[in-house]
């Protein structure tokens, strides 16, 4: 299994937001995640990169457990399993694009490829804006941006937090296409975690996952 | 990380400028107080090492061991020449020697001596040999330098101490002929012209007898009736005195003795009598050197304290710059743990943003502090007759720079620790 979610229980202020949820992704699928805002998406992201502690249940990347071990070995998982795409915090502010890439090329724990930076930018269509500073990029160049930086580090379940929730349709449907191509290029799992209704149609796999209690804060 | 930390840096260039010329103004003033301080302290000892006492004209006894010693200020006056083999002959004395002043070469003093004044410095001639002759001159190191003067060159001195003074009175009529230049010392002599006295006689037409011209074994009785020559004050400017022909009835004189005693009695006894004589006065350098650094001392003090005071300011506009960097740059920094930064690096990377502009800060201000020097010595020539150098570090610039690098990482340490505090989960769900 590239994910394996078993029973999972979190409360957050006394409030459950998840309770006894399973999930499996097979190494190289697709799935779409969809729930209204405080149904507990970023939540449960931020447990599946070890970011949060569960109450209850396991969770496993790749066969490496994230639940029951150290913080600092979850950063280590992290580094070396994930790569996150967010729907606004997508690049480090003070690099450029190409700088932006090799500092997480060497993050994720890999020596620096030149040639997989270049290679990355210009499969993503942004070879003329890779001395570009976030700032300088427009919103559908800045998601392709993350995009990137989560795919430079090889890793094998790359999962993106609401990618195109500010994202006009055409630039949705690039980005989504881009995901799922650039997640099957690269032999990753694609979890896609979004309120957006119109992702349905472009992943084969969708979950719904609702608010246990009403006003349970995401 | 370090080449993280410089892009945060170049992202917000004004901010880290201002940061950084704070903390190189406060270093470059506590460098400057330094350097004062040591040099001056410094020159002060080493020009004064091998002289017990001075004896001069009646006056301020600073004034006297400033222009004898130092060559910094005018002299109080003329002394009998007669009084130079007086001391000679006290068993007291182990050596005295004369000063004749009056006169200058692009601001530079001609000094009129005898062969007693390079051991007295422990002096010695890089190229040719020492003045044997009227009119034979030895530059020091640092005037031959700075004139480009050559062995053979002839030159002509003006009248005054300084370059501002010479109102146009050169000496045409007795140009001095360089026969020696002396290896530099790091006493005032690499700042002076040498001569014989007989010299500086003969330049102001004071008539001698040219028998001993080597300046040494002066009758008393010899001079009796030659000419005075009064260096020191502006009616001397304005004597017109003769310059071509020797002035009869102006008797030869000397401006200063510099005496090194032979036994420590004689410590206790000279200055006491030579002060009771009404013409004359004894004054003692360490003294006069230990009173003046004691006056500039306390002053010294307060412009230290008022230069970590600023250095300490220049640390809490750090700290607030870097505080307030790292609330802007929350995001990032969260956005960097996701990418797989451990803590520390993260931690590592404010550190070295705090150390960064700390010593940009730093030797900006020891570099402006050493251009101040070179500025002010070129500008004041009081500055560079005190011998400051732009070009000498001292080990306390070290002491300084380590200060202001450990004022940089305080002011780094507690936005760095707020790191550690940061939940990362809840600054994502704000940023993301």
């Amino acid at each position: 299994m590239s994910l394996a979610i078993r029973n999972l229980g979190f409360r957050y202020g006394g409030r459950p937001i998840l309770d006894d949820f399973s999930f499996d992704m097979a190494p190289g699928e697709q799935s779409l995640l969809i729930g209204a805002s405080g149904s507990g998406k970023s939540t449960l992201v931020n447990l599946i990169c070890g970011l949060l502690t569960p109450d209850a249940g396991t969770i496993s990347i790749g066969g490496e457990g994230m639940t029951g071990i150290g913080a600092a070995q979850r950063d280590d998982l992290r580094r070396r399993r994930i790569g996150l795409v967010f729907q606004t915090l997508k690049l480090v502010s003070a690099l450029d694009l190409t700088a932006n890439l090799r500092l997480a090329q060497r993050l994720s724990g890999h020596a620096t490829e030149g040639e997989r930076v270049t290679m990355l930018i210009e499969r993503l269509g942004l070879a003329h804006r890779a001395h570009a500073r976030p700032r300088e990029l427009s919103q559908g160049e800045a998601q392709r941006a993350a995009i990137a930086r989560a795919l430079i580090g090889r890793p094998n379940l790359i999962i993106a937090d609401e990618p195109t929730s500010a994202l006009d349709h055409a630039n949705m449907e690039k980005v989504a296409a881009l995901l799922r191509d650039c997640a099957s290029e690269a032999g990753a799992s694609l979890l896609i975690v979004t309120h957006d209704d119109r992702l349905r149609d472009h992943i084969a796999s969708v979950r719904e996952i609702g608010p246990l209690t009403a006003g349970a804060a995401a | 990380m370090i080449r993280l930390a410089l892009a945060y840096m170049r992202d917000r260039p004004l901010a880290v400028a201002l940061n950084a010329l704070l903390l190189a103004i406060a270093v470059a003033s506590l460098v400057l107080l330094l350097q004062f301080a040591e040099q001056a302290g410094e020159r002060f000892e080493r020009d004064a090492r091998g002289i017990d006492l001075v004896v001069g004209a009646k006056g301020s006894p600073l004034q006297l061991v400033l222009s004898s010693v130092y060559h910094i200020d005018v002299p109080t006056g003329n002394i009998p020449l007669g009084e130079l083999e007086r001391l000679r002959s006290d068993p007291g004395v182990a050596r005295a020697v004369p000063l004749a002043l009056g006169d200058n070469f692009q601001g530079f003093r001609i000094v009129g001596s005898d062969d007693q004044l390079l051991p007295l410095y422990g002096a010695s001639m890089a190229e040719g040999r020492s003045f044997a002759k009227p009119a034979e001159a030895v530059l020091g190191a640092e005037v031959a330098r700075r004139t480009g003067a050559k062995i053979g060159q002839k030159f002509i001195g003006s009248h005054g101490l300084e370059t501002g003074e010479e109102d146009g009175q050169g000496h045409d009529h007795a140009p001095f002929e360089t026969v020696g230049i002396l290896a530099p010392s790091g006493t005032v002599l690499d700042r002076l012209i040498l001569t014989s006295i007989e010299s500086v006689w003969d330049v102001h037409g004071i008539d001698h007898d040219h028998h001993d011209e080597a300046g040494q074994d002066h009758d008393e009785n010899d001079h009796d009736d030659h000419a005075v020559h009064d260096h020191d004050t502006e009616a001397a400017h304005a004597d017109e005195h003769d310059e071509e022909a020797a002035m009869p009835g102006m008797e030869p004189e000397i401006t200063a003795l510099l005496v090194r005693y032979r036994n420590a009695s004689a410590a206790m006894r000279l200055p006491s009598q030579i002060n009771r004589q009404s013409a004359l006065q004894a004054a003692a350098p360490a003294a006069e050197a230990a009173r003046l650094l004691g006056l500039f001392g306390s002053i010294i003090e307060g412009a230290r304290l008022f230069g970590w005071l600023l250095a300490f300011s220049a640390g809490l506009s750090l700290f607030v710059a870097l505080w307030s960097a790292t609330r802007a740059r929350e995001g990032d920094l969260a956005l960097l743990r996701v990418m797989g930064a451990r803590p520390s690096t993260v931690f590592g990377t404010i550190l070295i943003e705090g150390l960064l502009i700390a010593a940009i800060g730093a030797l900006g201000g020891i570099v402006g502090a050493h251009g101040l020097i070179a500025i002010a010595t070129a500008s004041f020539p009081t500055l560079d007759e005190l011998g400051l150098s732009a070009m000498r570090f001292l080990p306390g610039e070290g002491l300084i720079l380590l200060a202001a690098l450990a004022i940089g990482l305080v002011a780094a340490l507690i936005p760095a620790i707020r790191i550690f505090r940061v939940d990362l989960a809840t600054t994502l769900a704000r940023y993301s």
